[in-house]
């Protein structure tokens, strides 16, 4: 058991496109197992690959257990106030949702594997940035494009992926929150390009941006870029 | 016929090895002990209970007690006990809350429990202060009460916990006392044998942010002049000589000395089943009236209400017998698709 939080953004809520509905028999089955069996049963004793609790439901016999915000002893589940349990049990919820990674299939970039530029979005943004994508490597530019499905955990390849090129992007439609964790994460001088005017970035915002990057165009703030846009 | 075994239990039952952390001489001590008592002899097996809190000193409870429970989210109690009742009807699902839970945070949640009557039984630990952040005034605070967040006194009316639970439609209101034992017991048993909504306010001591909160209904040498006590299908006498009564005139109660003239005959005779609101508004609002005494026991009893959890599945095998089970793949095609073909 573990929280999913699924982010979204206002032009991906108020956009429309054409989706391919799947079939109910190719969505993967999710097998829960409740577990019945009161002998030896500890509610916080965990699986050793996923670290997830035993899942023992309400009105099953002999399986009476408490849950709740007040932090438990590992595996009995008593309520522990010790400071080291508190840390191993911070620890231990941590390596948890880090397990997540496990089952999150390798980084594959659009475009380039390895080269001059990378960038690395999230949601609504992947329609411009591949379209500027494929505009810059028709003039011979080498580009990749990580467009993340998975933001915590990150998948475990990313920090191999951003050591294959020379300059990281990461366009987003706020303050630079991805960004913020890129750099913090894997010390990488990672360079954002925000747009928070409740409009989707356009293709040539994006290919003036990667231009700049990769020094072909004079640098220009972001301010500067959006006014010249708006001057149009 | 066979009959069915039920179990025996007794109070340990239900105790579990969990230090309890509430400050000595706290009334919740003495609700705990209740709720053990009367739980052993329902005769209902222990894994069919679940208690679930929300946060504070009263939402401690469910740690307590051996059975199922969770300690949920700040005043969201009433939400997740709503979710398990509707999928699990034949588990026994109790709500521990407290005044700040329940009645600031979590009002909303609490007045759409008890208008949809969901078969819960919900325990209000009011001690009209915020113990747990340590002596903040609560939604049921006194007009002018002196609290850490209130240095000159609070300028906000109270809620009157019966009057809200009766104006959201409740089925089931009561009230009891933390130190009352038996009367504590007593309407707990009969809230456990309500099966809708079951809302028991018990007014409770916190002896460190707001000792004595009901000495009036509490002290010994007064209670018997302060309290009346609500009993269907009998008149409301109160007082050490029982020498007192509530009687109906008008639309309004008045508090009459017996004698000279004046019999039980006279009195409001007390009707928990009592179909109109105004009613049971009446007997609320004697709380806070000079020279009334604080009414306790059941203040309505609705048994012909039904639940929601056996509306919504009702209709569910109501829908199912007329349309057959949902199909998922035909619920992701029946709106505008289609389909292109290479």
């Amino acid at each position: 058991m573990v929280p999913v939080i699924i982010l979204s953004d206002g032009y991906l809520a108020n956009g429309a496109e054409p989706w391919k509905v799947p079939t109910i028999d190719e969505l993967p089955e999710i097998p829960v197992h409740f577990e019945t069996n009161p002998e030896g049963f500890l509610p916080y004793r965990r699986d050793p690959v996923t670290l997830s609790r035993p899942w023992a439901v309400p009105g099953t016999p002999g399986l009476e257990h408490r849950i709740g915000g007040i932090e438990k002893q590992d595996v009995t589940g008593n309520i522990d106030y010790e400071p080291l349990n508190h840390e191993h049990m911070v620890r231990l919820r941590a390596a948890k949702v880090e397990a997540v990674a496990d089952d999150i299939p390798p980084v594959v970039p659009e475009g380039d594997q390895s080269g001059d530029l990378l960038i690395i979005a999230w949601g609504s943004t992947h329609g411009p940035i591949t379209a500027a994508l494929n505009a810059q490597r028709e003039k011979g530019r080498s580009i990749g494009h990580v467009h993340l499905r998975h933001l915590n955990p990150l998948p475990r390849d990313l920090g191999d992926v951003i050591k294959r090129f020379k300059k990281v992007l990461v366009p987003e439609m706020n303050m630079g929150q991805l960004l913020m964790i890129l750099r913090a994460k894997y010390l990488v001088d990672a360079q954002g390009y925000n747009k928070i005017q409740g409009k989707p970035f356009k293709t040539s915002e994006i290919e003036n941006k990667i231009e700049q990057m990769l020094g072909l165009a004079p640098f220009t703030s972001q301010e500067d870029d959006f006014d010249e846009q708006a001057g149009e | 016929m066979t009959t069915a075994t039920l179990p025996v239990y007794t109070k340990k039952d239900f105790q579990t090895d969990q230090e309890i952390r509430w400050c000595p001489g706290c009334g919740d001590y003495a609700i705990l002990s209740a709720v053990q008592m009367v739980f052993a002899d329902l005769g209902i097996p222990r894994e069919k209970f679940v208690i679930i809190s929300g946060i504070g000193c009263s939402s401690r409870f469910p740690y307590y007690i051996n059975t199922f429970g969770f300690h949920t989210i700040h005043g969201r109690a009433p939400a997740v006990a709503t979710g398990l009742k509707i999928v699990r009807p034949d588990l026994e699902v109790w709500v521990a809350t407290g005044d700040g839970d329940s009645l600031s945070i979590g009002g909303n949640h609490t007045i759409h429990m008890l208008r949809r009557n969901v078969g819960l039984k919900v325990l209000l630990f009011n001690n009209k202060i915020y113990g747990l952040t340590k002596g903040q005034y609560s939604p049921t605070s006194e007009v002018g009460k002196k609290t850490k967040s209130t240095p000159f006194g609070t300028t906000d009316r109270p809620f009157n916990p019966i009057s809200l639970a009766i104006g959201s439609e409740a089925t089931f209101v009561a009230r009891s006392v933390d130190v009352f034992q038996t009367h504590l017991k007593d309407t707990l048993k009969k809230a456990a044998a309500h099966k809708g909504s079951a809302y028991v306010e018990i007014l409770q001591n916190c002896n460190i942010f707001n000792d004595g909160a009901w000495e009036t209904v509490t002290e010994k040498e007064a209670r018997s002049e302060n309290i009346v006590q609500l009993e269907h299908g009998k008149p409301l006498i109160y007082g050490k000589n029982r020498d007192k009564g509530i009687r109906l005139n008008g639309l309004d109660l008045e508090v009459v000395q017996l004698g000279n003239g004046v019999t039980e005959k006279d009195l409001l005779v007390h009707d928990e089943k009592h179909p109109r609101a105004a009613y049971a508004f009446l007997l609320a609002h004697m709380e806070h009236r000079p020279g009334f005494p604080t009414p306790i026991g059941v203040f309505r009893s609705w048994d012909n209400v039904p639940r929601y959890e056996d509306l919504i599945n009702d209709q569910i095998r109501e829908v199912q017998a007329k349309r057959g089970k949902g199909d998922l793949a035909k619920l992701l095609r029946s709106g505008d698709t289609w389909e292109l073909k290479a």
